[in-house]
């Protein structure tokens, strides 16, 4: 039995795919009552950002006929890297989302307020299972913070700024704090060289989400801010699909999301055997994500506590599908590969003044190496052109890019990238 | 709870909020409410009903009136 099948969330299922397969051009030929709801799921296309970016229009459902045309305009208009958009308004009221695409294509999905309001309360629900005083005006966003602007910034470098911000934070006296850990550790290493440190007396939970957590992030941002981590999956395109409870499990949130792991052949993976995450959102309406591959790994676990946040239970797994090199015969891990690249060619050339650097696959053959500027460029891009081209028994091509600071914040909230490090 | 207490504790949930309650307004087209002012004001109906809102339910927020809410809810709530 799938593990989500014995919670309410079938009755979503089926609700939701009738819906789709009524309203949405690209699913009119399934005939939602010839089957039963796991039938019919199991029956319909698996698809990938790919596939909707180039026929974004067939997945837009009828209800919002008209708006369509002018939504498909700005999901397909390219956007300058500097002026991408994460979460912004758009004419007719549609929040827009952009996350990064594995060719660093960026791909835009649309929410309307009813999809937002249904999400949020889907999210908030699952939260009050984990903090009974939980509410929306209680949480502090670093992000996802849809169009709603304040006068901090937290990508800022500016330690003075950072200081202004956990000083604001803790004046709000904010229960829950939601960030990605990286961010998080990155402002401790700014504070940390002006000799300050946060302080939020009135914080319990930190809602870490974007990014896969060890354990040793979060036990550092736990000693530090003296609050729990949650940790928060989920992907931009269909919002929270997980949340780990106390004791630190992912549970699913039966509210907004159906998760299949299927093999490679599509085959639905046995508890406790690894897959891909395929999601299918319960509450959007606009563009329905239905069968949606994550470019996530995990699988079912056994759930072995009581907490009642979702009746079914993952593992994630560390690797994203757009983290492997592509191009070759074996899954080469781009985060494998390129940390032994760089730390030999540290080694080799010194320390080059390497502070940060990208990596990103942008054909077959070619990688771009994306760094703040380097003492000595063109050895370090020559040396890693040559450790790749032997690791990979092929010739690889590298190309350098240098980004100064203002840059490095840009690039770094997309998620193309192969590898992608921090020195600190 | 009737139509009249539901009525009353919307009014005073609008109020504290910034906003008039009125039977004839809608919530997003006519009072401007953002996705993130219903989910909390959506959270707060389900503590004074002290039950969930199934996912119909939900849709009313964003399509009927205050008036046609309040008295979908005190019917059952359960569309």
């Amino acid at each position: 039995m799938h593990h989500q099948e014995h919670s309410g969330v079938l009755q979503r299922l089926q609700q939701q795919l009738r819906y789709v397969c009524s309203n949405v051009p690209c699913y009119g030929r399934f005939r939602p009552d010839n089957h039963s709801v796991l039938e019919l799921l199991s029956s319909l296309p698996i698809v990938d950002k790919s596939i909707i970016r180039q026929r974004y229009a067939d997945f837009i459902s009828n209800d919002f006929t008209n708006i369509r045309a002018q939504l498909v305009e700005t999901l397909i208009a390219p956007e300058a890297p500097d002026r991408m958009i994460y979460e912004a308004v758009d004419r007719s009221g549609v929040l827009i989302g952009q996350t990064g695409g594995s060719t660093g294509t960026p791909f835009r999905c649309p929410k309307g307020v009813a999809d937002r309001m249904r999400l949020g309360v889907g999210i908030w629900r699952q939260r009050a299972m984990i903090d009974a005083s939980a509410e929306p005006g209680q949480l502090y966003p670093f992000l996802h913070h849809g169009a709603r602007t304040t006068r901090f910034d937290p990508d800022s470098n500016d330690p003075a700024h950072l200081r202004a911000l956990y000083e604001h934070v803790a004046a709000t006296q904010c229960r829950w704090l939601h960030a990605t850990a990286p961010m998080l550790l990155r402002h401790l290493d700014i504070l940390q060289g002006v000799k300050w440190r946060p302080s939020l007396p009135a914080l319990r939970f930190l809602e870490c989400s974007s990014y896969f957590m060890k354990e040793t992030t979060i036990d550092k941002l736990e000693d530090t801010f003296m609050a729990k981590v949650v940790d928060q999956y989920g992907l931009m395109e269909t919002s929270v699909i997980a949340l780990t409870c106390e004791h630190g499990v992912h549970h699913l949130n039966d509210y907004n999301t159906y998760v299949e792991i299927l093999d490679d052949e599509d085959r639905p993976a046995p508890v406790g055997v690894a897959g891909r995450i395929v999601v299918t959102s319960l509450q959007q309406r606009l563009l329905p994500f239905v069968r949606y591959v994550t470019g996530d790994y995990g699988m079912f676990i056994e759930k072995t506590c009581s907490c009642k946040l979702g009746a079914a239970t993952i593992r994630l797994l560390e690797g994203r599908e757009s983290e492997f090199v592509a191009g070759g015969t074996q899954r080469v891990s781009g985060k494998v590969l390129f940390q032994h690249g760089i730390s030999k060619a540290l080694m080799s050339l010194g320390n080059c003044n390497l502070k940060y650097v990208r990596i990103i696959q942008t054909g077959v053959d070619e990688f771009v190496l994306r760094t703040n500027s380097l003492s000595e460029p063109d050895q370090f891009c020559a040396f890693l052109q040559r450790y790749t081209s032997s690791e990979l028994g092929r010739t690889v091509c590298f190309r350098h890019d240098t980004l100064d600071d203002e840059h490095i914040i840009v690039e770094d909230r997309g998620k193309s990238w192969l590898f992608r490090k921090e020195m600190v | 709870m009737t139509r009249g207490e539901i009525a009353k504790a919307f009014d005073t949930l609008l109020t504290v909020r910034g906003f008039r309650f009125s039977p004839g307004c809608r919530l997003v087209e006519d009072l401007g409410m953002d996705s993130q002012a219903l989910v909390s004001l959506v959270l707060d109906v389900e503590g004074v009903l002290e039950r969930e809102l199934n996912d119909n339910t939900l849709s009313l927020f964003i399509e009927c009136t205050l008036g046609q809410i309040c008295t979908h809810l005190a019917k059952d709530g359960n569309l």
